[in-house]
């Protein structure tokens, strides 16, 4: 954790994967591990390390499904509309086709409200991967 | 190495995007059905407690926000619902409206 709150990529990267595992042990709080796992998911971003994005996304991701489990549907919808927004910044760089249609998929059936929260994360990616550039 | 296929760290996240989707659109059908038969019974209630026309109260819920609407069946939901109605008919935000609508 030190290493990566000096500016360790490899370090931040590792924390954000670690987060998504340990989410998964029903013995943690999930939601508590996912913010983590968000936050250092983020610096990575800011890194601009490779797969960053991609590990942020599946944070946003399973924050999302745990907070729609716990019930809080808006934080739920807040943390799908920014995962969404990585996606698509995921799609742009890859231009893979199974990327594309994924997120093209989500984004069809998304409401106005994930929509909302997508184009605001949308703006702080854009500030975030500008200082990374 | 296949150029066309993701990478293993961009695959398990695509597949929790997919999953994830799939999910909210099963909860959003589901929550599409029971909030029309509830805004039904909404409209009529609050209706009657307010002496308006059932119709105007369902276009009112009809022309509001998704989110507001999936929140319909919770305390918060319809206690936002009911202050809405008090303020708008009665001037009467008291918590009492709420109970009509249970």
């Amino acid at each position: 954790m030190r290493a990566a709150a000096q500016g360790d990529e490899a370090a931040q990267l590792a924390l954000a994967k670690g987060a998504l595992e340990q989410a998964a042990d029903p013995q943690q709080c999930a939601v508590t591990v996912l913010i983590e796992g968000v936050a250092f998911a983020r610096m990575a971003v800011m890194n601009d390390t490779p797969d960053a994005l991609a590990v942020l996304g599946h944070c946003l991701v399973e924050l999302s499904r745990a907070y729609g489990e716990c019930g809080d549907i808006p934080a739920a919808d807040e943390c799908y509309g920014h995962a969404l927004a990585v996606f698509l910044e995921v799609a742009s760089r890859t231009a893979l086709p199974t990327v594309l249609s994924t997120v093209g998929g989500s984004l069809q059936t998304a409401s106005d409200t994930v929509l909302q929260h997508k184009e605001f994360y949308g703006r702080v990616l854009g500030a975030l991967t500008a200082k990374a550039a | 190495m296949d150029l066309l296929s993701p990478n293993p760290t961009i695959k398990a996240a695509l597949d929790a995007l997919a999953s994830l989707t799939a999910e909210r659109r099963q909860r959003d059908l589901h929550l599409a059905r029971m909030v029309s038969a509830e805004m039904h019974d909404t409209a009529k209630a609050i209706a009657a407690r307010h002496d308006v026309s059932a119709d105007a109260v369902l276009a009112d819920l009809l022309d509001a926000p998704s989110g507001f609407l999936s929140n319909m069946d919770t305390p918060e939901g319809l206690a936002g619902l009911g202050a809405f109605y008090a303020e708008k008919f009665d001037g009467d935000t008291s918590a009492s409206v709420v109970t009509v609508i249970h």
